[in-house]
């Protein structure tokens, strides 16, 4: 019985640009989705700034099917890191 | 403090030690990527030792607001991930998961036993698969395939007329989609060990095209089957606009 090969894993397709993976999904899933282990050294950072990259992936990707831009969240965004002060 | 830290990619469960031949680099800057033993058995670390400095707390503060920062990091980490999927399973860490010293991260990783032995369980012999429907804004026959700057407008009214019904267009046809799609998600969803529907794009992003953002949990063995179901449901949404992108195998992400 012939097999077909084994399909390209995501990040390979990533790789080699072939469009059918997006590297906002990989970001999105390594970020956000991974099982939070609690290093020494976590993304105990800020949850802001999760949320931030979440936002901002979503709006890319909303970005990629609909021509318009939407920089709100971003500008909001770093309103927000300015009054954090540090 | 250490000059270097111990940089986690996922926890594999394994009969035998997994083969780290092939595997890729790591993230920037990184030692080779190698295992770790999880005592009691069976279970490993994949890590790589890092520089303090290039991932340092300051650094990552920073540096997490550049997408392409963040994006190079996360391919690498997410490549290492995928190259233990053929094994019993494997759990992926989160992005930056840095521990100062390989002991110190299997230390937390016993202590994270109970839970850990609870999601291996779940997804063992499982992958995930993600699916993605977007409204076409190119569309199939509807006034909109007339566009308004080609089109001889006899007035202002009309004009407006013109726009009102492309828009009207467009609403039904997202209507349309998005019932297909929950119908769509459904189906799938019988045939999958699990599913996870994501509504965030359409509560962040209104006017958003995308009518299903969805993964489904599958046994690896059964990736061919789901395919062609996959196939089978999506195919004749093209003619209604609809693109269909399914992505896969992926670490089980959105299931742990």
């Amino acid at each position: 019985m012939a097999r077909r090969t084994t399909p390209r894993t995501p990040a390979s397709q990533v790789l080699d640009n072939d469009g059918e993976t997006s590297l906002l999904d990989v970001i999105d899933n390594a970020l956000n989705k991974g099982i939070v282990l609690n290093g020494d050294l976590t993304l105990a950072l800020a949850q802001v700034d999760l949320v931030y990259a979440r936002l901002s992936l979503l709006l890319c990707a909303a970005d990629r099917v609909l021509p318009h831009k939407d920089s709100d969240i971003i500008a909001r965004h770093s309103d927000r890191r300015a009054r954090r002060g540090r | 403090m250490s000059a270097t830290l111990t940089y986690v990619y996922c926890l594999v469960r394994s009969a035998r030690r997994p083969s780290i031949t092939g595997v890729p680099a790591g993230v920037p800057l990184s030692e080779a990527v190698r295992l770790v033993d999880v005592p009691p058995g069976k279970t490993w670390l994949v890590v790589s030792t890092v520089p303090q400095r290039a991932y340092a707390e300051e650094v990552l503060d920073q540096e997490m607001q550049r997408l392409e920062w963040i994006g190079e990091r996360a391919l690498a980490h997410e490549a290492v991930v995928e190259h233990f999927l053929r094994a019993d399973a494997v759990l992926p860490m989160q992005l930056f998961t840095l521990f100062m010293t390989d002991e110190r991260a299997v230390e937390h990783v016993t202590r994270d036993r109970r839970r850990i032995e609870r999601i291996l369980s779940k997804i063992a012999g499982q992958v995930e698969w993600g699916l993605r429907l977007t409204l076409d804004p190119e569309g199939p026959a509807t006034p909109a395939k007339t566009p308004l700057t080609r089109a001889r407008v006899a007035s202002g009214a009309d004009y407006l007329a013109r726009k009102r019904d492309v828009r009207d267009a467009v609403r039904d046809r997202t209507k349309k989609a998005r019932l297909n799609a929950t119908r769509i998600y459904r189906t799938l969803a019988a045939e999958a060990t699990a599913a996870e529907r994501r509504t965030d794009a359409d509560r962040t992003v209104p006017g958003s095209r995308v009518v299903l953002d969805a993964a489904f949990l599958v046994p690896a063995g059964r990736a061919a089957a789901f395919r062609a179901v996959v196939r089978r449901q999506t195919g004749p949404l093209k003619r209604a606009g609809v693109a269909a992108v399914l992505t896969g195998p992926w670490p089980p992400y959105n299931f742990i």
